[in-house]
């Protein structure tokens, strides 16, 4: 099972760096590209925050593409649906069909535009949040940030359960698969009610065999939650603050700017 | 000294199953116990009873004589003293990562920051996990699994370790980790309590095995005595363990005699006496069987002749010790050949700075400079500077014994031992020795 993104980001040499300094990456991109008014800011966002995944993080490229291909083509569809029926402004192009008639128009192209580099902007700051800090990471900076001991300890737990029961479903579907349970729509329906049935019954069971592992060990309402310290270094400082500042520069040199 | 005791302990199950039915036990401090029987005998139902997890519906458990109290604090107090290990690693396993995991037992005990932290980490290192600390559960293989459930549980350092099925699912090699850790921990004093349906496992373990049926214990004694009773392993669907089986057919056979072997070891010793004619018989010539052979010495090694053409060969043979001739019906017992030596060389502890505080150069031109056939590592810190110094131990698990067999055939074996264990090997040794068999040099080095 090395497919999901918190395996990357479990592998990933990005893990050990600081949470914060991740964290505020991240934040700085998604509000610096949202509150853009033309592309180019996004773009730059985007193409920075792909660059330290896949350079920094070292997650391979083919896998990167893969995963931002899948939010961008919602984003396109949403795209083209702008495209052709918002704004004002001139027409650049039209198409008759059917007796309707389509135009693009100036407002609209750039809105359009606007929409799918934020959105592209925003995927790839999430996705290298996702690609380099692993939840196990995360839980510590709830802690830090003062959430609820009850929410992260369930938090944690559900986690850790996620993959034994990940584990569970998928040989009771290889179980029923070799039995021919997915044959067609009818069966295929019927075993997934019995996959989720099952799952069910067998997660309640955990939770009861959890509770006794839990009550051997003296549990006492606590789970350990210290996170290592992990200073920031001055080149990731450095490196953080030039990102920070052309973000804002971008941003301000293009506000004004007419688009197409 | 009693650490665990059972008085008259029944235990039915809301639906009236009674899955105990009226079991004494009396557990010694220190000792390796194997609880052996079929499914359903009432082993994990004694286990839940014996850390307070199920109330007895009559008689009572005694921790260090004193009734084990139902009462949330008492449990408590029980708990940290009685630590169970889960034969599916998952049902243990719920923290986010291996350190978390660890770390659980001693937060609940209310360990200060710092000391959780020094405790997990020696723990960890002592059972060779240091490389896993950040490891989410799920990314570990089964054999890694079990041992870090094995280490949340001896981060409490419990007085008493008990393990249902410790060896399930796990491929030769994490089998023989696991049981040498369980070795180690009871060579620190820890009580040790497995439950299993590997006779093989239970007969060569334990110190002594109690064999359940149907919720009562059905026999309990030293392996010797459980084990090489046929009529009592059929009686509870249980099987007689490899090593019994073989000496029995020997036994038939008239190869071996003497006490029922339990280790190879034993099953070796109880051969040694005639396993020489048994190799003589196929010497150079096609003996059948039942013909006298006349035996002769040739370098130190003994050659079967038929006796009819003994006097032809006897000729050409007779150089060295001539006239050494024996028939075979007179041949028994200690015919002895060189026998090889066992070196010790001490490896102080994790506890104690492990590898950091051995001269690697000093071992490397030891083991360069002494001719030995063999080398073993026995005990983490061992293994560590074994691996430091670049040297591939021969054997990793049942260290004492293989070095015996090794020195038996002749071989001259290394053994580096962590801390007491090199008295332990020593001592091995010397019980032995005493034991009238072929005497093995043991010396211990401490560097």
């Amino acid at each position: 099972m090395n497919n999901l993104l918190d395996d990357y980001a479990l592998a990933s040499p990005l893990r050990h760096n600081n949470n914060w300094l991740k964290l505020t990456v991240v934040a700085v991109g998604i509000l610096g590209g949202v509150s853009a008014e033309s592309p180019v800011t996004p773009l730059f966002i985007a193409v920075c925050m792909g660059f330290a995944a896949v350079f920094l993080a070292k997650v391979p490229v083919k896998f990167y593409l893969k995963l931002i291909a899948l939010p961008l083509g919602f984003a396109a569809t949403g795209s083209i649906v702008i495209l052709f029926f918002f704004g004002s402004g001139h027409e650049i192009a039209s198409i008759d069909t059917l007796g309707y008639h389509l135009a693009i128009r100036s407002q609209g192209l750039n809105m359009a535009v606007l929409v799918m580099a934020r959105t592209l902007s925003g995927m790839c700051c999430l996705f290298f949040l996702a690609l380099s800090t692993p939840m196990v990471e995360l839980f510590s900076v709830l802690k830090t940030s003062r959430v609820p001991d009850v929410i992260i300890e369930l938090s944690m737990l559900i986690y850790r359960y996620i993959f034994v029961l990940l584990e569970v479903a998928v040989s009771i579907k290889f179980a029923q698969t070799v039995r021919l349970g997915y044959k067609d729509l009818l069966s295929s329906l019927h075993s997934t009610a019995m996959l989720a049935g099952t799952l069910f019954i067998r997660s309640w069971e955990q939770g009861e065999r959890l509770y006794l592992a839990m009550d051997f060990r003296c549990y006492d309402g606590k789970l350990a939650m210290f996170s290592q310290k992990k200073p920031v270094e001055v080149h990731e400082l450095v490196l953080t603050s030039l990102y920070v500042i052309s973000i804002i520069a971008i941003s301000f040199a293009t506000k004004n700017m007419p688009m197409i | 000294m009693v650490i665990l005791e059972t008085r008259d302990l029944k235990y039915a199950y809301p639906d009236g199953t009674l899955a105990v039915d009226g079991i004494d036990i009396e557990i010694e401090k220190g000792k390796r116990i194997a609880f052996v029987g079929p499914n359903g005998s009432g082993k994990s139902t004694l286990f839940l009873l014996l850390n307070g997890t199920l109330k007895p519906s009559q008689g009572e458990v005694l921790f260090q004589g004193i009734p084990i109290k139902y009462d949330a604090k008492s449990l408590r107090e029980v708990r940290k003293q009685i630590g169970i290990v889960f034969q599916n690693s998952d049902d243990q396993l719920f923290a986010p990562t291996v350190y978390h995991d660890v770390a659980f037992g001693p937060v609940n005990l209310g360990l200060p920051e710092e000391m959780v932290e020094s405790c997990v980490n020696r723990t960890l290192e002592y059972l060779g996990l240091t490389e896993l600390r950040d490891k989410p559960p799920h990314h570990l293989s089964s054999g890694q699994k079990r041992k870090v459930a094995i280490a949340g549980v001896i981060a409490m350092e419990p007085e008493v370790i008990i393990l249902d099925e410790p060896l399930s699912n796990l491929d030769p090699a994490g089998a023989s980790e696991i049981l040498e850790l369980l070795n180690e921990l009871k060579h620190f004093g820890k009580t040790i309590i497995i439950s299993t349906h590997d006779v093989d496992l239970a007969s060569r373990w334990a110190d002594i095995v109690y064999v359940l049926n149907g919720g009562k214990v059905y026999n309990r004694g030293h392996p010797s005595r459980i084990f090489s009773d046929r009529i009592l392993m059929e009686n509870t669907k249980l099987k007689l363990p490899t090593i019994v089986e073989t000496f029995r057919e020997f036994e038939a056979r008239g190869i071996a005699d003497g006490h029922v072997p339990m280790t190879l070891l034993d099953l070796v010793d109880s051969v040694e006496g005639s396993y020489i004619g048994v190799r003589c018989a196929v010497a150079d010539f096609d003996i059948p069987e039942g013909q006298q052979v006349g035996l002769f010495i040739r370098e130190g090694t003994i050659v079967a002749v038929p006796y009819t053409q003994q006097e032809a060969v006897g000729l050409a043979l007779s150089d060295a010790a001539a006239g050494d001739e024996v028939l075979i019906e007179g041949v028994r017992g200690s015919l002895t050949s060189r026998t090889g030596s066992i070196h010790v060389v001490r490896i102080p502890r994790v506890i104690e700075g492990g590898s950091k505080n051995v001269d690697i150069g000093d071992l490397q031109a030891l083991v360069d400079g002494a001719t030995f056939d063999r080398v073993g590592a026995m005990g983490t810190s061992a293994k560590v500077t074994a691996a430091k110094a670049g040297i591939h131990p021969d054997f990793e698990v049942d260290v004492i014994q293989s070095a015996m067999l090794s020195a038996l055939r002749g071989l001259d074996c290394l053994v580096l031992a962590s801390g007491g264990m090199a008295e332990l090997v020593k001592q091995r040794v010397d019980e032995r020795n005493s034991n009238g068999c072929r005497n093995i040099q043991c010396s211990i080095e401490i560097i």
